[in-house]
């Protein structure tokens, strides 16, 4: 009996095995990422009546992406700080486009995720992630879950690549180094 | 850091103005109450706290809540008289009453007549948001019947975010159908939800001492439950909550676990809840009112004894001169108990410095309305016996204060410190309080070290109960546990992380009956400690697995293992999409070998390891799935009591010498159309 149970755990461990996204935290972060990004000196004085935003999910997560994009306008009714918002869907296989104000990493394979933050941070866009451990992969800012809920911002990365927050930010959030 | 810092500093003097007009501090806080909410930093609480989710639990096929809890760990299931659906937490569970409250959307459903809660067992996970387990004490936040533990089911209607159609069938018989619907938005948010299962089952059962004339029976163990419930959500923080249930439901092993003959009976238990809440923010309180008012009814019919069976009592048929009839002239009862309970619940938060403070005071009244209850004495045709199964008009008033703090004393280390008085107009005031620690030591790594004492308050049948099986002692002492707990969690990240408790109980003054006079009598202590390791741990981004195992050891004052319970119990849990449309889920539960009680000869119960697989096929908004529990059809047996064998028709008892055989593999096929 135990030797047909782990035989069938065996046939199936070697599947590709789903992520599971928590609902909760993806509301959460839908509402804060524009707020936090809009913080950021460059993307706040930008010249442009739009911000542009990139979320960036594996193919087997396209329906999680799709639902955050719409809470993320949802939220922010089209509108933020007088900018108007345009989020677009990026395969974790295409490349990043550079116009891209900030992008969003939902679960991405690893070397796919070390190579697209890259070239993101050396670009300037700001980064965040779904999941506040990939800060680990120079990340910029995620969300801290804690007693109390703060912004997660990745001190080396944002040094490193010369993002500016404004102050009030930086006393709010909870700082990685 | 402080490169950061200098950076930081400089910038405050260059960039502009106009943060506030973001309000991203009020944000901040709001995502923090919806965090603590929803548990999802419940690694950075000082209490132990599991979360199931109903995306997740419907990947692995999981039905109904009573499915969903023996994930947990340190829970199991069982079923007890005439099938009531029973849970054990950490090898904790009553003889006749559950010591756990149950909250749908924080709403109290337990009653006062045994603390039961089982008929809302079979609520329907489609129609569950999430579902919320505190294991160990709780009292003193929680109030009465937290006295192990709390389960919250927080409804999909309770959100007001989801419309959810579902069907579903079993290959033993069972059906379910429901739904969750908005009605309304914008001025008044509207949502309801209803479900109706249908059970159509039996089983042989085996031989049954002291009847030698029949060597099998059937456990008859169809049963209905519906439901429907309604949220309003007003402007200004008013809201108001119904729900309403009803199960009726077959004797399974008999209401007095007797066998039952040819004319299975049905009992019904039904709740009405109301709540009307309030929640204004006043001068910087957070306010939560509450004024509530709730039912139950408790009533049906029961074949109690096989009186009919030829070689039954038959000494005592000539004594008194009468002559054994002949089916379906049992011993049969038929009953009736209802209780209505008003209450008010106030509190209050406040964060003053690095405190963070709940108080506020509590009252409830609680009546048995109606009770009635008759036998026919045996061989007599009619129901005309008077007896007094709960003494009538019984009235209980509770009043209760509590404070909660909850001090940071730095950015690391937290103190938790809990106190509730509660004072009973028929039981002795009692005192329920906690003491926790929490380290946090990084972001990764968090220590809990947590001591509490809870008080249970003797239910309305240990207290007026008024014939056998259950005769009530008015003097009666309140249980009291004490446990303490060191927990260690470790995440590090949303896909990895691990959890290790450690327990310790002491039960003082457990309340037993004796099998000899059905007097229900405080038992002296009851000891337990044990072991709980859960995991979750990704292989590659792609790659999930979830596992976790729970040990307990019970023991009572005269040094007998606890009977029923399995020491050990785990779960392994795998989820995985082959691709968009297509869901697998694997699941294996492992029950370990249960005793029957101490002077029971018979050997334990064997152990149980079960595999559940499900495929779940996923277009747009819609959902098919089928499903095989069990699929190699080991054994789950639950241990039977042990009867005293003897036939006499008042104090005579029974044993299954079998034991009580559950569900083999079954086959499932539902459907579900969720949209927003």
């Amino acid at each position: 009996m135990i030797q047909r149970v782990l035989t069938l755990l065996l046939i199936l461990s070697v599947s590709l095995f789903s992520r599971q996204y928590d609902e909760t935290l993806l509301n959460i972060e839908a509402k804060l990422f524009p707020k936090i990004a809009v913080l950021e000196e460059h993307i706040k004085n930008k010249d442009s009546s739009k911000l542009e935003i990139g979320i960036v999910y594996e193919s087997i997560d396209e329906q999680v992406a799709r639902s955050f994009k719409s809470k993320i306008l949802k939220n922010y009714s089209n509108k933020l700080v007088g900018k108007r918002l345009e989020v677009s869907l990026i395969s974790s296989k295409e490349d990043l486009d550079r116009n891209l104000d900030f992008v969003i990493f939902m679960y991405i394979e690893e070397s796919r995720l070390v190579h697209l933050v890259s070239w993101a941070n050396r670009h300037n866009i700001l980064t965040f992630s779904y999941d506040p451990s990939d800060l680990y992969y120079g990340i910029a800012c995620s969300i801290y879950i804690g007693k109390s809920t703060k912004p997660y911002l990745h001190a080396k990365v944002i040094k490193k690549f010369n993002f500016t927050f404004d102050p009030y930010l930086l006393r709010l959030s909870k700082i990685k180094n | 850091m402080k490169s950061l810092l200098i950076v930081c500093t400089a910038f405050s003097f260059l960039i502009a103005n106009g943060v506030d007009e973001l309000n991203l501090l009020e944000d901040l806080n709001l995502a923090t109450e919806i965090s603590t909410k929803t548990k999802l930093n419940s690694n950075k609480t000082p209490s132990i706290v599991s979360v199931l989710r109903s995306d997740e639990l419907h990947q692995l096929g999981i039905r109904t809540v009573y499915e969903a809890l023996e994930l947990v760990p340190g829970i199991q299931t069982s079923i007890g008289t005439a099938g009531a659906k029973e849970i054990n937490m950490r090898g904790n569970k009553s003889f006749i009453r559950d010591k756990m409250k149950l909250m749908i959307d924080g709403v109290s459903v337990n009653s006062e007549l045994i603390g039961s809660s089982y008929f809302y067992l079979d609520f329907p996970i489609e129609n569950i948001d999430r579902i919320e387990i505190i294991r160990g004490p709780a009292a003193t936040i929680y109030g009465s019947f937290a006295h192990i533990g709390v389960i919250n089911i927080i409804t999909k209607s309770s959100k007001k975010k989801k419309n959810v159609y579902f069907m579903s069938h079993s290959s033993e018989n069972r059906s379910n159908v429901g739904f969750t619907q908005k009605i309304l938005e914008n001025d008044v948010d509207i949502a309801i939800d209803g479900f109706f299962t249908n059970n159509k089952q039996s089983r042989e059962t085996g031989p049954f001492t002291p009847i030698i004339s029949q060597s099998s029976f059937q456990s008859r163990e169809d049963y209905t439950n519906k439901s429907i419930g309604m949220h309003l959500d007003f402007k200004n923080n008013l809201s108001f909550l119904s729900r309403y249930i009803k199960l009726s439901t077959q004797n399974y092993y008999g209401y007095g676990d007797w066998p039952i003959l040819d004319d299975p009976q049905k009992i019904h238990s039904t709740s009405l809840i109301n709540e009307l809440r309030y929640q204004p923010k006043i001068s910087g309180l957070l306010s939560d009112i509450k004024l509530g008012y709730k039912t139950y009814q408790f009533d049906g019919n029961s074949r109690l004894k096989p009186t009919s069976l030829s070689d039954f009592d038959t000494t005592a048929a000539t004594l008194s001169g009468n002559t054994i009839l002949a089916f379906p002239y049992d011993l049969l009862g038929q009953g009736l108990y209802k209780e209505d309970v008003l209450y008010s619940d106030i509190s209050f938060k406040k964060k003053i410095d690095s405190h963070s403070l709940l108080f506020g005071a509590y009252f409830s009244q609680s009546k048995i309305k109606k009770t009635y209850y008759l036998t026919n004495i045996p061989f007599s045709t009619t129901l005309d016996q008077a007896q007094q199964a709960v003494r009538p008009n019984v009235k209980r008033d509770q009043y209760a204060l509590f404070l909660n703090d909850i001090y940071d004393f730095n950015h690391q280390i937290s103190f938790n410190f809990g106190l509730r008085l509660d004072k009973y107009s028929d039981v002795s005031s009692k005192i329920s309080h906690k003491l926790a620690a929490l380290y946090d030591a990084n972001d990764k790594d968090t220590y809990k070290l947590i001591y509490q004492r809870s008080f249970r308050a003797p239910s309305f049948l240990e207290l007026y109960g008024g014939s056998a099986p259950y005769i009530g002692d008015t003097s009666l002492k309140s249980e009291i546990i004490d446990t303490l707990e060191f927990s260690f969690a470790h995440q590090h990240s949303l896909k990895e992380n691990y959890n290790i408790n450690l327990f310790y109980s002491k039960m003082k003054d457990y309340i037993a009956n004796d099998p000899a006079t059905f007097r229900l009598f405080n038992n002296g202590n009851i000891y337990s400690y044990g072991l709980e390791v859960e995991g979750e741990y990704s292989l590659n981004s792609f790659t999930r697995f979830g596992a976790n195992y729970s040990y307990v050891h019970m023991k009572d004052s005269s040094d007998h293992n606890a009977a029923y319970i399995a020491n050990h119990l785990g779960n392994l849990i795998l989820t995985h999409n082959l691709n968009s449309k297509i869901t697998l889920g694997s699941r294996v539960r492992y029950i370990g070998e249960k005793k029957h009680l101490y002077n029971d000869t018979r050997s334990n119960t064997p152990d149980y390891l079960g595999f559940d697989q499900t495929v779940t096929y996923r277009y747009k908004n819609f959902s098919l799935q089928g499903s095989v529990r069990n699929l190699f059809d080991d054994e789950r047996i639950d241990p039977s009591p042990l009867g005293n064998n003897t036939l006499d028709l008042t104090t005579g008892s029974g044993t299954y010498e079998n034991d009580f055989h559950r569900d083999g593999r079954t086959f499932w096929i539902s459907a579900k159309w969720e949209f927003e």
